[in-house]
């Protein structure tokens, strides 16, 4: 059974199985979308029945976003004319702005391809961060699923107990733990010591907010700022066992669920009296209006984008999607694309002047 | 406790239940065989349809699904030298060298036997520490777990194969490979090249198939033969492989526990526990064997110590998973979303109110390692036949396999571009007798290490040197360098090589201490980097089973 063959033969051939497989490997893996550029005036229904649309997740298996998109790609589809088959598939890197910038100039405008990324890139795009190679103007949104206030929950036996405890000098920094600058563990924290001056010190750098949990268990760090969504869903042993208390929270009015859980909690914006300072709070945390986007790319035929939109604010009504969701644990307070591409061009709109602090604040080390 | 400890077990044996589990590893198999299609994905995959199962069902399919992707993994690793699984690359190292001699089954048994043993104990363990793990592990925090992660760089010498500054300056390069990427601390970008692609790093798998991968490919293309270069021998078969398992017992033992200790570190990911029980299976064990084969010659110790500890880390990653809700890998971050899904929370309660429903985990492990391992004892031997094919049958198939492999991680060609660009480094790696375990260690742990070293810094500022656990560490990484280094300098062989040695001594010729014969800078026994030394005089050996022409594959 051993054939020795010469050994030029050999290395042509190994050359030979290789390029094969190479350009066989090309043509599988090219441009996912493979539907031919739409025709205008095509019924709807004859478009989509039989096709695949994906839903691209900026994150690896497993997180909010990518639960968000499976549990939501489930009932999706019987909400587009035509009913077509709803895969997703993921696509981590660089915070979801690989995914982004994907979404953006590389998937194919034609209705089959939908993206689900951290809104903060939006923040990204105002504040220049470099790699950004997308236009939030020229994207297209179906809408987001959820609208969540940034929350900062610190252990229950730290001697800090109101916001206005924040601003004193005689206790020890209160010690937050944050994932990398941008994110919003670590923005909140910084928009904090630079607006109001609170005694908060930043320690950077976990892996993910479940190591930063883990962190303020063995008491590392005292607390972290967070979506009060991915609190009640991924830390509500800490709810349930008084674990924790909300000093200082960020929302545009006085959020119900907060108040009612946490009466003493404070808006940021409340401890500041200028409007200018005010209109930073705001713009700094604008985008937790808008979260859990999911967008298509620029240019898609108006009446394949309207179906989408119309089909993404049914499912988020859609019972059965909401009863998952529930059972999830998965807050679904979702935005019909109006409202959504409201606040982005709200965000987008910045003067000059407050996205230069802004930049200032995220920015810095 | 212990009653819910057997009401986990009964829940698990009903035929419901073991049938989605049987079904999940039966997914889990094929998966795992196919390098790169990684468990994580699959695991994203099946995920919606465990939304309508109650949750012990659910537990039982995907942790069924991903107790055997690992045990798959192996078996790629060995039979064609592409890591299955990120976590199977060091299964590759003496595994495959062996499949290359005829051995494939003896490689094979050991790979399987060993694995079932390792997740065996990961998931005993896993059930004996849940009265007290979580004391534990909060007593430990970021400076720790740094010293936990300079531990494990501490065994980068004994991973050298004999020739420690080239272990050394490997490790380094991996170290500084694995700098690539967007700096988590500050956000700076460090060599991305202008690419995107790279903000993250480089990626793993690409990495790890390049690496190993591609030079098997390339070294069987240019052999011209089929992967096994010669017949086995009488010695080569699976039962063999199972019998050198529980000769080797206590490395066995030793190498699974190992394995779920590194699986309860958080952040350490699964890539570690492979190659660090690769080289304490290298630091334990005789230099040479009874027929004078160094490692990564195909030592059966460097199937086993790897094949155990890739499963056992399993047991290791759940207890972090259920009891602090701390995802240790990609797979348990999305075993955590079914969780959540379920309505469940990781934490206390997994450990106290709902501790059967873990207990019924533990069990699943137990039951869907056996029956693997069991499932495969009976036709592995079929598959050993593939390594009797004409290379020029199998080398398409394997390229596929890697091509394949690197893509799927992210939906990224430029993945598939690294594994080529990788692969030549591996290429030129092996032909130049320069070691790859020592740098994947150091990619695999460079970031970590940075990351813990940058928060003890930030939030102790230098009081964290002065913690008493970071001393003990201190001490012990200490005493793995010292030990390292002076195993080269003396080489002096343990007393077992002796004994092995007069005990075989009887049934063939050996030339016990002789070198490989390989045409590099002769390593010899003596040297620390083994350049300039002539090779020690020794007899001719007469050598029964001969090994590969070529150059020793690392």
């Amino acid at each position: 059974m051993v054939v020795k063959t010469p050994h030029w033969h050999r290395a042509r051939s190994t050359v030979g199985a290789l390029a094969v497989v190479a350009a066989l490997v090309l043509v599988a893996c090219g441009p996912r979308t493979g539907a031919p550029a739409a025709e205008r005036g095509q019924n709807l229904a004859d478009f989509y029945s039989g096709k695949t649309v994906t839903i691209i997740v900026g994150y690896a298996p497993g997180g909010g976003f990518d639960t968000t998109a499976r549990l939501a790609a489930k009932h999706l589809g019987k909400h587009i004319p035509g009913n077509p088959n709803i895969i997703v598939e993921n696509m981590p890197g660089a915070g979801s702005l690989t995914a982004t910038n994907h979404l953006y100039n590389v998937a194919r405008p034609d209705g089959l391809t939908i993206g689900v990324f951290n809104e903060l890139q939006v923040v990204n795009q105002v504040i220049n961060v470099e790699g950004v190679q997308f236009d939030a103007r020229q994207m297209g949104w179906l809408g987001n699923a959820v609208q969540s206030p940034i929350t900062c929950t610190i252990r229950a036996d730290s001697p800090y107990n109101t916001a206005e405890d924040l601003l004193r000098r005689d206790l020890p920094p209160l010690i937050l733990g944050g994932t990398a600058p941008g994110a919003e563990t670590d923005n909140f924290p910084k928009l904090m010591s630079s607006v109001i001056g609170a005694n908060v010190r930043l320690v950077s750098g976990y892996g993910g907010t479940s190591e930063i949990r883990l962190a303020v268990e063995s008491r590392e760090v005292d607390g972290m700022c967070w979506s009060y969504t991915s609190v009640t869903s991924t830390a509500a042993n800490w709810m349930d066992t008084n674990f924790i208390k909300v000093p200082v929270y960020q929302w545009t009015e006085p959020d119900p669920k907060v108040q009612q859980r946490f009466p003493t909690a404070k808006r940021l914006e409340e401890m500041v009296n200028d409007e200018a300072s005010r209109a930073l709070i705001r713009a700094a945390t604008a985008t937790s209006k808008i979260s859990k986007p999911f967008a298509v790319p620029p240019r898609l035929p108006a009446d394949r984008l309207k179906a989408l939109q119309d089909a993404f604010d049914a499912t988020m009504k859609d019972p059965e999607f909401l009863a998952e969701a529930e059972q999830a644990r998965l807050d679904v307070l979702p935005n019909q694309a109006i409202e959504t591409i409201r606040v982005i061009n709200e965000i987008l709109a910045l003067p000059a002047d407050v996205a230069g602090k802004l930049a200032e604040i995220i920015k810095q080390g | 406790m212990l009653e819910q400890f057997f009401q986990g077990l009964t829940e698990v044996l009903k035929p419901e239940t073991l049938a989605v589990m049987l079904l999940g590893m039966a997914i889990g198999y094929a998966v795992g065989i196919l390098p790169g299609l990684g468990g994580a994905v699959t695991l994203a995959l099946m995920l919606p349809f465990t939304f309508t199962m109650p949750p012990i069902n659910a537990f039982a399919f995907l942790l069924g699904m991903l107790s055997v992707t690992a045990t798959a993994g192996d078996i790629t690793s060995v039979l064609f030298g592409v890591p299955g699984e990120a976590t199977t690359a060091a299964t590759v190292v003496d595994g495959h060298p062996m499949a290359k001699r005829g051995e494939a089954g003896r490689a094979l048994g050991a790979a399987l036997m060993s694995s079932m043993v390792g997740a065996l104990i990961g998931a005993f363990a896993l059930a004996l520490v849940i009265p007290v793990i979580r004391p534990v592990v909060l007593a430990f925090g970021s400076p720790e777990f740094f010293m936990l992660t300079l531990l494990g760089i501490a065994f980068v010498a004994a991973l050298s194969g004999g020739q420690v500054l080239k272990g050394l300056i490997a490790g380094g390069l991996g170290f500084l490979l694995s700098m690539i990427g967007l700096d988590q601390q500050t956000g700076i970008q460090r060599a991305t090249f202008g690419q995107l692609e790279l903000w993250d790093g480089i990626g793993l798998v690409a990495i790890t198939i390049g690496l190993f991968g591609i030079p098997e490919v390339v070294d069987l293309a240019v052999r011209g033969t089929s992967i096994a270069g010669e017949r086995a021998q009488r010695l080569g078969g699976v039962m063999e492989g199972v019998r050198d398992t529980f000769r080797h017992w206590w490395l066995t033992i030793r190498s699974s526990v190992l394995g779920a200790v590194i699986g309860v570190v958080p952040g350490l990911g699964g890539a570690v526990a492979q190659w660090v029980a690769y080289a304490h299976a290298v630091q334990t064990s005789p230099r040479t064997d009874a027929h004078g084969r160094r490692f990564s010659e195909g030592r059966i110790e460097g199937v086993l110590g790897p094949g155990a500890a890739n499963n056992s880390k399993e047991g290791g990653n759940l207890i972090l998973t259920v009891a602090f809700g701390v995802p240790g890998s990609v797979s348990m971050a999305i075993l955590l979303g079914a969780f959540l899904i379920k309505g469940l929370q990781p934490g206390p309660d997994m450990l106290d109110k709902n501790v059967v429903l873990t207990f019924s985990m533990v069990w699943t492990i137990v039951i869907a390692n056996i029956v693997t391992v069991a499932i495969s004892l009976l036709f592995i031997n079929q598959l050993v036949k593939i390594t009797y094919l004409r290379g020029s049958l199998v080398i398409p198939f394997i390229l596929f396999l890697v091509y394949f492999g690197a893509y799927a991680e992210k939906n990224a060609m430029f993945d598939v571009g690294l594994v080529l660009l990788f692969g030549a480094l591996g290429w030129v790696m092996v032909q130049t007798s320069w070691p790859r375990p020592p740098l994947i260690l150091g990619l695999v742990l460079g970031r970590l290490t940075e990351r813990y070293l940058f928060l003890s810094v930030n939030r102790y500022d230098w009081e964290w040197l002065a913690r008493p656990w970071v001393i003990v560490f201190f001490v012990a990484i200490s005493a793995v360098i010292v030990y390292s280094i002076w195993r080269e300098v003396s080489g002096k062989k343990p007393i077992e090589a002796e004994a092995e040695a007069s005990v075989l001594g009887a049934l063939e010729p050996v030339s016990v201490g002789a070198d490989g014969e390989d045409g590099g800078d002769g390593h010899g026994a003596d040297g620390l980097d083994g350049v300039g030394r002539p090779p020690p005089a020794e007899p001719t050996p007469e050598r029964v089973s001969p090994g590969p022409r070529d150059a020793p594959q690392r």
